[in-house]
């Protein structure tokens, strides 16, 4: 008997055997789809556009801000983990002395999505009024006057460290075991924004 | 025994039955995470579904040496097929592999015992689709009969 006549003759099991192959195919196909767009938003969001300032406000604070964008061209949506943002000033004279400015942080709480194809603006804004971190700014300052440069409190070289990590629509990403800690790092945005370098 | 050009049809056309299934459980293995729906790395399950999917090879063909290496054939093509998923953002799409033959060996690190284990079901699932045929001509011949009678 052929082979087609065969399968006619036993068409029930012939016709599962098809359905599940068929089923299987496309969630083959859908699942490699998924792949390339995670491969392709690990490629492709990135942070972009930081404006940095600071502003000397009538009372003697700081007005220190930044603004950055988060751009996600992907086909899939970000869940953002969390959003750090320090600002310090790095003294070098005598091995690496950091002074702290300010800092924020927000965390998984808050509930933050970046939508695809979409770009989310980041604003952090703080007033630096702390007697005790104005004076060291102030000690910099001076010391700096005595090394040739000079320095105001809008002018200082503050650094600002910008970090945002994420879940690429927060696809489950809790694994543990060693072998399987490759599949949290595919479904992860880390990307990071310091003294003017996008990283 | 003699393997003749119709035998080869009917082996590649049953192995193209359950390679797809064969397919999606290992590119399933390696990517449980994004892939829908996933049997989440559990091994039992993809044993037992691969048992299953040995059924067609054993229904369909009589002879078990055919049988067998149907279950070989569509383990192989499945395997192939998995590795052209696996590796489908730098075949059909302009991402570019950075260690080559590592993201090979990893594949086939992660995959290796999913394997041997197809194989070893698909054995099984020739044994129960051979009985399952079996059952079915007797009963298909004790109807003919009884049918006779009246």
């Amino acid at each position: 008997m052929g082979v087609m006549a065969e399968l006619r003759k036993r068409w029930f099991v012939s016709m599962l055997s098809i359905a599940a192959a068929i089923f299987f195919t496309v969630a083959l196909i859908v699942s490699a789809n998924t792949y390339v767009n995670v491969m392709d938003a690990n490629a492709s969001v990135v942070l972009m556009n930081a404006i940095e300032g600071a502003e000397m406000l009538d009372n003697g604070s700081i007005l220190v801000t930044i603004q950055i964008q988060l751009d996600n061209p992907s086909d899939l949506d970000l869940s953002i983990s969390t959003v750090s943002w320090t600002v310090a000033i790095w003294n070098y004279t005598d091995g690496v002395n950091i002074i702290p400015v300010t800092s924020a942080y927000n965390g998984t709480g808050d509930g933050l999505t970046v939508k695809k194809k979409s770009v989310e603006t980041f604003t952090y804004q703080v007033i630096v009024s702390d007697s005790t971190r104005l004076a060291n700014i102030d000690g910099f300052i001076n010391y700096s006057m005595t090394q040739g440069q000079d320095y105001t409190l809008e002018t200082v070289p503050y650094v600002h460290d910008f970090r945002v990590t994420g879940w690429i629509a927060d696809y489950p990403h809790d694994y543990q075991t060693y072998r399987e800690t490759y599949l949290n790092d595919m479904a992860r945005i880390d990307l990071s924004y310091r003294d003017g370098e996008y990283l | 025994m003699k393997i003749r050009r119709e035998d080869w049809i009917r082996m590649f056309t049953v192995a193209l039955f359950s390679a797809p299934a064969i397919a999606f459980m290992t590119f399933d293995f390696v990517f449980p995470n994004i892939s829908s729906p996933s049997l989440g790395k559990n091994l039992l399950a993809a044993f037992l579904l691969a048992a299953l999917f040995g059924m067609p090879s054993g229904y369909l063909t009589r002879r078990t040496d055919l049988a067998i290496v149907t279950v070989i054939l569509y383990v192989f093509i499945g395997y192939i097929l998995s590795i052209i998923a696996y590796s489908t953002p730098f075949l059909f799409y302009d991402f570019r592999i950075i260690f080559p033959d590592l993201y090979i060996m990893f594949f086939l690190n992660m995959t290796v015992i999913l394997l041997m284990l197809f194989v070893f079901a698909g054995f099984i699932g020739v044994i129960m689709g051979q009985l399952l045929a079996e059952s079915f001509e007797k009963e298909e011949t004790s109807q003919s009969f009884s049918r006779g009678r009246m």
